[in-house]
């Protein structure tokens, strides 16, 4: 169809204004934060942030509360560094991942107990940053879920099918306890023991996965 | 694939000692409520990891307001440089520096980048002529480290 064709280009192109217009603005943006308007610098977090917290830390901290502490030191580094902050025609979400990703490595390091992530893996993610970012951050923020939830999904594949799916069930759907117990059609009791062991193989797949 | 049919059956509370059931129930009552139970908090991270939450718009915002703020690192050291000299001399000197520091587009210094240099350190052992050798990769690894280090330096996230 000829018609569909040249609409397809035609919204095409249209995106393509579209995207040049909100880069432009976004420059202008920076350049103010660059100068000294800190309204600028809350602008740009205020669109960045939520999307870097829930799809760069929180997945790799596993837990609210170190996550908000790594965006709020993500935030203040921002504030203090937007002076050294190059354009480089790609945006400013790289840029603030980047920060982002070291400020949760500082945690990590920080910590001794196992999460599903360590310190090695996010480093490895800064390392593949600088080629590896998508300039939209939508797609930057879908890929990094997908890559959290596939390190959980390839982890539980390893497992005996009934610790999968103990796990599953109980923690990633967060049915109760009792209703899990029925589905596995064991007593509460011996559902207990069987997540307590489903816990230990999952510690032991991701472990195998470095 | 990860062997776990070395462990005992799931289902198998024969082979469950009661350190085992005592472990088992501790995590069960700590997955109902917050605890420092560390499994608990492991399962919830793999809980987060798979199915993230967003950021509650109100705490989010008082972070923005907290970073916004907060005196700059510069200022602070300012502040600090005030106390070691007379009520005077301290006054004008600090509004010197500070007037410095705030037109200083890098308040933490100069960046320093790697510099282009010799190839040797890369090899311990001279290559043999005509037979293949990892030269090339060597030096194209340690450049491309070399680069990334500087954009990553130049960005300020270093």
């Amino acid at each position: 169809m000829v018609f569909g064709v040249a609409g397809a280009d035609e919204r095409s192109a249209m995106r393509g204004r579209e995207d040049d217009a909100a880069m432009a603005e976004e420059r202008a943006t920076v350049a103010r934060a660059q100068a000294g308007d800190r309204a600028a610098v809350g602008q740009l977090l205020r669109k960045y942030g939520p999307g870097l917290y829930r799809s760069v830390l929180l997945p790799r901290l596993g837990s609210e509360a170190l996550a908000q502490d790594a965006l709020s030191e993500t935030y203040a580094k921002v504030v203090e560094r937007i002076g050294q902050f190059t354009w480089q025609g790609v945006g400013f979400y790289p840029w603030l991942r980047v920060i982002g990703l070291r400020a949760a490595l500082d945690i990590l390091r920080a910590k001794k107990r196992l999460l599903v992530w360590e310190a090695e893996d996010v480093q490895r993610e800064i390392d593949a940053a600088q080629t590896q970012t998508p300039l939209e951050q939508t797609l930057s923020d879908r890929r990094d879920r997908e890559a959290a939830r596939r390190r959980i999904d390839a982890a539980l594949s390893k497992l005996h099918p009934r610790y999968a799916r103990a796990v599953r069930m109980r923690v990633l759907d967060e049915l109760p306890r009792e209703e899990v117990a029925r589905a596995l059609e064991v007593s509460p009791a011996t559902f207990d023991v069987l997540l307590h062991r489903a816990v230990a193989a999952l510690k032991k797949a991701l472990d195998s996965e470095r | 694939m990860v062997d776990t049919h070395d462990e005992s059956p799931p289902d198998d509370l024969a082979a469950c000692s009661d350190e085992e059931r005592a472990a088992a129930s501790a995590l069960a009552a700590a997955l109902d409520r917050p605890s420092g139970h560390a499994d608990a908090t492991f399962l919830r991270a793999v809980a987060l990891a798979h199915a993230p939450t967003a950021l509650e718009q109100r705490e989010h915002e008082a972070l923005i307001s907290r970073a916004l703020t907060r005196p700059r690192a510069a200022d602070r050291g300012s502040v600090v440089r005030r106390v070691s000299f007379g009520v005077a001399a301290a006054l004008s000197v600090a509004a010197a520096l500070a007037l410095l520091v705030r037109t200083s587009p890098t308040p933490t210094g100069p960046t320093r980048l790697a510099a282009a240099r010799s190839t040797q350190a890369l090899f311990d052992q001279p290559f043999q002529a005509g037979a293949a050798s990892a030269r090339i990769d060597r030096i194209a690894v340690a450049r491309q480290a070399d680069l990334r280090d500087n954009r990553f330096a130049q960005w300020g996230v270093r």
